[in-house]
C-alpha cells in the first residue's frame, strides 16, 4: 500500500517531530516537516504532498495566509489543508463546515488527527472527480 | 449763668414781691422776665429761651388748667411751676397731674422756698426728660428686634408687645393687643395648649428655647423658638410673664433642605461606589482575559506535543506491560485535565458571539436539569421545579444560558455533599419586588418598576462563607479541591447574563443554603428575529 504523503508546517519543532513520529509509526504515512513557514511552498513542490497540515499562528506568515498562497499555486491548489490551532473553540469547529476547512484543536490525539486527515483526503478526491470548475471556483 | 425765669402774672402786686424775693435769695442767680398777660407770656416764651415758667392760675384771659395747657403746647419741654391762691389748690393739683413740676401757694412764699422750688423743678424736669428719652430708646430697640416680644398678666392676657409680635398676630398697632388673649389669635386647641404652658410659667417654671410649629394669622406654617419667663414684682411675687418668639422657619427649611441634600449626596456616593466596584471588576476581568489568552496559547503547544508523544509511546510500549499502559493512561488523563482548565480560560477570555433567539426559559431550565441528573445520582438530593406557566419569552443565546444554569445547578449540588433540596423556579417579577429581596439591580440599567423574567435556583447546602461572598465572581476564585473547579464558572456565567442585559445575583438564604437569581427583560413581543450579535 502506498504511503500518503503529509506535509506539516508548524514553527514549533516539537510538534512537527511528534506528529511525524506518531503518524509514521502507523505505517500509512510519510511525513515531511517544515518549521520555517516561508519554506513551505518550496518543500511542497518537491514532495507533492497528499495533504498539508498548517499551524494557524506562526511567525512571519499566518497559516491562513500560507493557505491562500497554496491555493493560488497551480501545482498545489487541489491539495487538501488541515489547520492546527491552539485557540479554537467549539463555535469555530461548527463554522468550519461552512468554509470547507478543517481545524484540529491542539492538543489532538492521534486518532482524531488521522480521522481528519483521511476525511479531508476523501473529500478532496470527491470534489476533484465531480467537478473541476467547482474546485477552481473555490480559489 | 443765671436761671432764666418767665413769670406770667396779671397782678403787679404779686409780681413785684416775687422779683424781690428772688433777688434776696440770690443776687445774680435768677434772670426774671415778667409778662402781665398770658398772650404776652406765650409770645415771650416763643421768642426767647427760658429755663422755667412760673404761671399764675388766676389769669383773667384763661382759667388755670387751660392756661397751663397753652403754655405746654407752646413749649412742651420747659418745666412749669404753678402759682395759686389759697382757694386755687384743687385746680393746681390738676395741673400737676397734667405735668406741672410743682405748685406753690402765693400766700406762703418766702425767698428760700421759692429759689429751691425753681431749682428742684428744673432738676426734676431734666430727670423726667432723660427717663422719657431712655424709655423711647428702649421702645425703639424692642420694636426693631425681629423677635416677637410680649408681656402677659397672670390671666394670660396681653399687656404689651413689640411690633414684630403685633405683625405676627396680624395687628397694625401694637396697642391693640392689650387685653386680648391667645384665643383671639390662634385655633382653640393651640391657644389652650399655650395657656396650659403659661400656667406652669406663672407658677415659676420658665420655658426656654423650645421649638414649635404654629400657623401664623395668614395661615402659613411657621416654626418658632419660644422662651417664656415669669415677671416678678418688687416683692418677688409673679405678676405676669414675658414671652419671646424667634421665627426660625427659614432655618428649619434650610435644615430640611440640607438633610435632603445630604441624603441625595449619600445616594449619589453609594451609586458612585458601586459603579466604581463594577469598573474595577470589569477591569479585573479584562486583564485576566488578556492574560488567559496568551497563557492558553503558550500552554496548548506543549500539551499537543505531549499528547502526540503519548500516542506514539502507547503504540510502541502500550501492549508490552500492563503497568506501562496504566502510566500512559494516567499521563493522558493529566494532560486532558490541564487542557480542560486551559479551555476554560480561553472560553472566558475570547470575545463571545451570541446567537440570539426567542426562547422560553422554562425549556432551557428543563434541558439544563436533564444534563445534571447524573451529578445528582447517588446523593439524596430532591429536585423541586416550580416553573411559571405562560412565561413570556426572552431573547437569548440558548446554549449560553444553559451553560449558566448548569453552572448554578452544579454549584448547588456541590454545596450539598450528602443530601438536600435543589429548587428551581421561574417567575415574572417587578424590579421593585426583586430589589425587596435584595437582588442588586443597578439603577442605571433597570427602572423603578419594570417587569423581568427571573430564574431562582435555591439549595439547602452549606451556603457561602461570609469572607467569600464578594469573591465568588472573581476569576479563578474557587473553594473546590484542586482539579475540580477552574474558578471561572461564576465569572463566565455572570458575563453571559450581563451580555444579555440581565443580572446574576447570588446570596445566602436566611434559612440556610444559597440562592441565585438570574433576571432578564422579556423579549419585545411580535417580532421574530434571529440574529447574531458580536459583543
Amino acid at each position: 500500500m502506498v504511503k500518503k504523503k503529509i506535509l506539516i508546517v508548524d514553527d514549533e519543532e516539537g510538534i512537527t517531530r511528534m506528529i511525524k513520529l506518531a503518524l509514521e509509526q502507523t505505517g500509512h504515512y510519510e511525513v515531511t516537516e517544515v518549521n520555517k513557514p516561508m519554506r513551505a511552498l518550496m518543500t511542497a513542490w518537491d514532495c507533492h504532498p497528499d495533504l498539508i497540515i498548517l499551524d494557524v499562528m506562526m511567525p512571519d506568515i499566518e497559516g491562513r495566509e500560507l493557505a491562500k498562497l497554496i491555493k493560488a499555486d497551480r501545482r498545489l491548489r487541489d491539495t487538501p489543508i488541515i489547520y492546527l490551532t491552539a485557540t479554537i473553540t467549539r463555535e469555530e469547529t461548527e463554522e468550519q463546515w461552512l468554509s470547507n476547512e478543517i481545524y484540529i484543536r491542539k492538543p489532538a490525539t492521534l486518532p482524531e488527527l488521522i480521522n481528519s486527515i483521511e476525511q479531508s483526503i476523501e473529500t478532496a478526491k470527491m470534489l476533484k472527480h465531480s467537478s473541476g470548475e467547482w474546485v477552481a471556483g473555490s480559489e | 449763668m443765671p436761671i432764666r425765669v418767665l413769670h406770667i402774672e396779671d397782678n403787679s402786686g404779686d409780681a413785684l414781691p416775687l422779683r424781690e424775693m428772688l433777688r434776696t435769695a440770690d443776687e445774680t442767680g435768677f434772670d426774671l422776665t415778667h409778662a402781665s398777660q398770658l398772650s404776652a407770656g406765650l409770645e415771650k416764651l416763643a421768642e426767647g429761651s427760658f429755663d422755667v415758667v412760673m404761671l399764675d392760675m388766676s389769669l383773667p384771659e384763661s382759667s388755670g388748667i387751660d392756661a397751663f395747657k397753652k403754655v405746654r403746647e407752646t413749649s412742651p419741654h420747659i418745666p412749669i411751676i404753678v402759682l395759686s391762691g389759697l382757694d386755687g389748690e384743687p385746680a393746681a393739683m390738676q395741673t400737676v397731674h397734667a405735668g406741672a413740676q410743682d405748685y406753690l401757694c402765693k400766700d406762703e412764699l418766702n425767698e428760700r422756698m421759692l429759689a429751691r422750688a425753681i431749682r428742684y423743678a428744673i432738676q426734676r424736669h431734666r430727670a423726667d426728660q432723660a427717663l422719657e428719652e431712655e424709655r423711647s430708646l428702649l421702645r425703639s430697640l424692642i420694636d426693631a428686634l425681629p423677635d416677637q416680644i410680649y408681656v402677659k398678666d397672670c390671666q394670660s392676657k396681653f399687656v404689651a408687645c413689640n411690633t414684630a409680635a403685633a405683625n405676627m398676630m396680624g395687628l397694625e398697632k401694637f396697642e391693640a393687643i392689650v387685653g386680648k388673649s391667645d384665643f383671639d389669635f390662634f385655633p382653640h386647641s393651640l391657644a389652650e395648649k399655650f395657656c396650659n404652658e403659661e400656667i406652669a410659667v406663672l407658677s415659676g417654671q420658665p420655658r426656654v428655647n423650645r421649638e414649635e410649629r404654629i400657623e401664623s394669622a395668614s395661615g402659613e406654617p411657621r416654626w418658632l423658638l419660644t422662651t417664656k419667663v415669669p415677671l416678678y414684682d418688687r416683692d418677688g411675687k409673679i405678676h405676669g410673664l414675658v414671652g419671646i418668639n424667634r421665627d426660625i422657619t427659614e432655618r428649619r427649611q434650610f435644615e430640611d433642605r440640607l438633610v435632603k441634600l445630604h441624603a441625595d449626596l449619600k445616594e449619589t456616593h453609594e451609586n458612585l461606589k458601586s459603579a466604581q466596584l463594577q469598573l474595577i471588576q470589569a477591569e479585573k476581568m479584562e486583564s485576566v482575559g488578556r492574560l488567559a489568552a496568551g497563557v492558553a496559547h503558550e500552554v496548548k503547544n506543549p500539551l499537543a506535543v505531549a499528547v502526540m508523544g503519548l500516542d506514539y509511546l502507547k503504540n510502541t510500549l502500550g501492549a508490552s506491560n500492563p503497568s506501562t499502559s496504566q502510566v500512559l493512561n494516567e499521563i493522558y488523563d493529566a494532560i486532558k485535565r490541564a487542557d480542560t482548565v486551559i479551555g476554560g480560560l480561553l472560553d472566558f477570555s475570547r470575545p463571545r458571539t451570541l446567537i440570539l433567539k426567542r426562547e422560553n426559559l422554562n425549556e432551557l431550565v428543563l434541558q439544563s436539569v436533564a444534563l445534571v441528573r447524573h451529578d445528582v445520582a447517588g446523593k439524596r438530593i430532591r429536585l423541586v421545579q416550580n416553573l411559571a406557566q405562560l412565561l413570556p419569552q426572552v431573547r437569548v443565546d440558548g446554549n449560553k444560558f444553559k451553560q449558566v444554569f448548569i453552572n448554578l445547578f452544579i454549584n448547588a449540588i456541590h454545596a450539598m455533599p450528602e443530601e438536600g433540596t435543589l429548587a428551581v423556579s421561574t417567575f415574572v417579577a417587578s424590579t421593585r419586588e426583586l430589589r425587596d429581596v435584595s437582588v442588586a439591580l443597578p439603577p442605571d440599567k433597570f427602572g423603578m418598576d419594570e417587569a423581568l423574567i427571573a430564574v431562582l435556583v435555591e439549595d439547602t447546602g452549606t451556603g457561602i462563607a461570609a469572607e467569600h461572598l464578594n469573591k465568588i465572581f472573581d476569576p479563578y476564585f474557587t473553594t473546590k479541591p484542586v482539579g475540580e473547579g477552574t474558578g471561572l464558572g461564576l465569572p463566565v456565567s455572570r458575563q453571559i447574563v450581563e451580555m444579555h442585559g440581565g443580572v446574576l445575583d447570588i446570596r445566602n438564604r436566611p434559612e440556610g443554603g444559597a440562592r441565585a437569581i438570574v433576571a432578564i427583560r422579556a423579549a419585545a413581543s411580535g417580532t421574530k428575529i434571529v440574529e447574531k450579535t458580536e459583543v
